[in-house]
């Protein structure tokens, strides 16, 4: 059976992190006097571990700190004495991994880093492609815009202080309470660590909150605007300012920080190693910037709306990857994610005026304009963006390239019997192949950028694209809601759910084979 | 200095950019925290040690990024004074491609690179001003090296390039070598493979393409559309009866996938091209 997460993680974190106790997994670790140096006693919990690419057979376990290597060994052996340990190589910015290989698909394994080992150091092997888990269901986590934590401000200014935390919780919670499913994998939306995406904020948004996640699952992400840093703006009367988010550049080398306006490689490509080579599946991509991979029976896409979105030319190239990437993919599910969302009326507006006068957000219109047609012609399931600090979730779209006010729902939306959008859960679940066109030409758009603070700014939750939320007490098209996405894909249907804070599901989408 | 120290006015700005930044850009009580504490930092330094060459160029580059372009100028010409002028070149080949004296930067960068010849921002630099003095001979060489070089690219990078050189002098074989520059680096990716067989078949070169298209092969896991696209160039050389059989592996691989659109555009483009092998 695979290892349950603990309801009480973050209490377990702390102390393993302090060093301040032991649980008795690795008292009676120490015990045994490890022969390879797979465990050391009072050996400490790198400053940041992570877990990334697992694969049916391969998995990377990276981190930063002075262990220098990795022991691994199935949850059935006994990672003394029967691991297999690796040299760890250095990687940018003074990170380091191992790469193991010819691991058995579907199956536990526990681990060591520089003799460091606790109950969370712990992963399963993905399913050979295209098969189940044994558990049936390939369980995914899916947060956006949860960088708050990495927010300096004066005390007591801050409303949502804590607040990616209690999300991460209110996941937790849910789930201890729903089969206590074990993590797949966890995907970011972007804008991950505030405010400028450096490497000290990743620590504190990411590494320091989600550390016990992050040692049991793999960690995918994608680049939002803030993760580039910001740029000096030049304003008539006010001089030069500083807009963290705001750089409209397409070279990851042209990051700059509030602290350090000097040009340099955006931390995020130096923090994480993601696929180029079509490593898990799907097709290479050649860059970090953008990916794919299959774990089990779902296909997962990153695309980059922050940087390659911005050049006219390596959009073109990225268009042209995933139409080769999606007309090779046969998983049952596909399940696109990216910063920028096509369809928003939250904190930033996805129509064409406001969208361009913002400047920043002109990947809005080309993401929605070039893409959504690429997804819903090759058989996308579901697609995430974040960068609005709410969440909206679509009903079963097609064809909806305009502003909000073109959307016609006969036109762009699969209907109910009586004509009205179909909602997406319930009588209403959506099927993969349409009810409406007789073809799998249906996609549900969804923003969820409300894992770490919630803001409306000037929108209203009423793009008609968007699903009317039966728990928004002023029904809405979404919710002003701190929260999470769980995604649950088994054979025959895959279900979203979005989790607030309190472990509740507030809203649920259905799509079924 | 750690943000914790910064200003309340600091923490209102980074806040409203959380939120959105036409109201950050608006906000009448903006400042430029970030440039001030720095040029402050950098003031104090200078006066601590007034002959560090380095110090100079640091705040002559700060000063030029917030539009003090008299004192930055002042601040490289006394940096150039206090050691090696070269250091001072690039910052300085900025400040003038900045304030658009293309002149002089590409001067600037010149000095640069001969005394710092794997300096890959002057490298790119040098390529800007080349290309923006309509130099594209030379902003070719240039971004050419800086891809060879750089430790980051990505495909888009290489088919950008690949795509002037078609635009500017129709040199199919110069963009094929920038194509193949790029998959070499970053590996076969259709982004690239397919641009290079688009040109190769510009140069009537069916072959060539063929044999590019079977390089995606492992790649594209060989789906329905890669074998009809062989299945065309295949019937492009008059190899009929090779086509053939990638039409009949597509029709059984289609049966089992999605209901697609792209997947019934598909089975459109096998009856047409079962047309033209029977015509």
């Amino acid at each position: 059976m695979r290892n349950k997460i603990p309801a009480t993680l973050g209490a377990v974190i702390l102390l393993t992190v302090s060093g301040c106790e032991k649980d008795g997994e690795q008292q009676e670790a120490a015990a045994t006097a490890p022969t390879q140096a797979a465990v050391i006693a009072d050996a400490e919990r790198p400053a940041r571990l992570f877990l990334q690419q697992i694969s049916s057979n391969s998995a990377i376990i990276k981190w930063r700190g002075s262990a220098d290597q990795a022991c691994i060994a199935k949850a059935s052996d006994n990672l003394s004495s029967q691991a297999q340990c690796l040299p760890a190589h250095d990687t940018e910015s003074n990170h380091r991994e191992v790469r193991f290989a010819k691991l058995t698909p579907d199956t536990q394994y526990h681990y060591s880093v520089g003799g460091f080992t606790d109950r969370t150091t712990r992963f399963h092997t993905a399913p050979e492609s295209g098969q189940l888990p044994a558990d049936g269901n390939t369980h995914i986590w899916i947060i956006g815009d949860s960088g708050s934590t990495s927010y300096e401000h004066p005390k007591d200014t801050f409303p949502f202080a804590g607040k990616s935390k209690a999300v991460m919780d209110g996941y937790l919670h849910y789930n201890s309470t729903h089969n206590n499913e074990p993590l797949d994998l966890f995907l970011m939306l972007g804008d991950n660590a505030y405010v400028d995406g450096t490497d000290d904020q990743w620590q504190k948004a990411v590494f320091e909150i989600y550390t016990g996640l992050l040692s049991q699952a793999p960690l995918w992400p994608t680049i939002g605007n803030h993760e580039m840093g910001g740029v000096d703006f030049d304003i008539p009367e006010q001089g030069i300012i500083f807009g963290s988010g705001g750089s409209t550049s397409a070279d990851p080398n042209s990051y700059m920080s509030m602290d350090n306006r000097v040009p340099s490689r955006v931390p995020y490509l130096d923090i994480f190693t993601l696929p180029t080579k079509a490593e898990l599946g799907g097709v290479p991509s050649g860059t970090e910037q953008y990916y794919s991979f299959n774990y089990g029976n779902v296909h997962i896409v990153s695309l980059d709306s922050q940087l390659s979105a911005r050049d006219e030319g390596q959009r073109a190239a990225m268009k042209e990857w995933l139409i080769a990437d999606l007309s090779s993919n046969n998983q049952h599910w596909t399940l696109v994610i990216f910063h920028h969302p096509p369809y928003s009326k939250s904190s930033h507006d996805s129509d064409t005026e406001p969208s361009m006068e913002m400047g920043i957000d002109q990947p809005i219109i080309s993401m929605r304009q070039e893409f959504t047609p690429v997804f819903e012609d090759y058989g996308v399931d579901l697609v995430y963006s974040g960068h609005s600090h709410a969440y909206e979730r679509s009903y079963y779209l097609n064809g909806h390239r305009g502003d909000a006010i073109t959307f016609d729902a006969a036109k762009h939306a699969e209907l109910n019997p009586a004509g009205e959008p179909a909602i997406g859960y319930g009588d209403e679940a959506y099927s993969q192949v349409s009810v409406g066109s007789q073809r799998d030409d249906k996609v549900v758009y969804s923003v969820a950028g409300s894992s770490g603070f919630v803001n409306l700014g000037e929108g209203k939750l009423d793009h008609p694209a968007h699903s009317v939320q039966k728990n928004d007490p002023q029904g809405r098209h979404g919710l002003e809601e701190m929260g999470s996405v769980v995604v649950d894909a088994g054979a025959t249907e895959l279900t979203a759910r979005f989790i607030n804070e309190k472990g509740q599901v507030l809203d649920t989408v259905t799509i079924v084979r | 200095m750690i943000r914790s120290l910064l200003s309340a006015k600091a923490i209102a700005i980074t806040w409203l950019a959380l939120a959105a930044l036409v109201p950050l850009i608006a906000a009448p009580v903006l400042a430029h925290p970030g440039a001030e504490d720095q040029l402050h930092h950098l003031n104090q330094q200078i006066t601590q040690h007034p002959n560090q060459q380095k110090l100079f160029i640091k705040r002559g580059a700060l000063l030029s990024r917030l539009g003090q372009y008299n004192k930055a100028q002042a601040d490289f010409a006394r940096a150039q004074s206090l050691g090696t002028p070269e250091r001072v070149m690039f910052e300085l080949g900025v400040h003038y491609y900045r304030t658009q004296q293309l002149v002089q930067a590409k001067s600037s960068f010149d000095r640069s690179l001969q005394h710092f010849p794997n300096y890959l921002p002057a490298l790119e630099y040098r390529a800007k001003v080349h290309r923006d003095t309509g130099n594209y001979a030379s902003a070719l060489q240039d971004f050419t090296a800086f891809l060879a070089l750089s430790p980051y690219s990505n495909p888009g990078q290489f088919l950008s390039v690949a795509k002037m050189i078609i635009q500017e002098e129709s040199n199919i074989e110069a963009a094929l070598l920038i194509i193949d520059q790029g998959m070499e680096r970053l590996g076969v990716t259709p982004q690239l493979q397919n641009y290079a067989i688009s040109l190769e078949l510009k140069a009537n070169r069916t072959d060539a393409a063929i044999e590019r298209h079977q390089l995606l092969a492992p790649s594209a896991r060989v789906s329905p559309g890669w074998q009809l696209t062989m299945a065309r160039l295949l019937i492009s050389a008059k190899r009929s009866e090779e086509a053939k059989a990638h039409i009949e592996q597509a029709k059984i691989q289609l049966v089992t996938l999605k209901k697609t659109p792209a997947n019934q555009a598909l089975e459109q483009q096998i009856q047409q091209l079962e047309l033209m092998i029977a015509s």
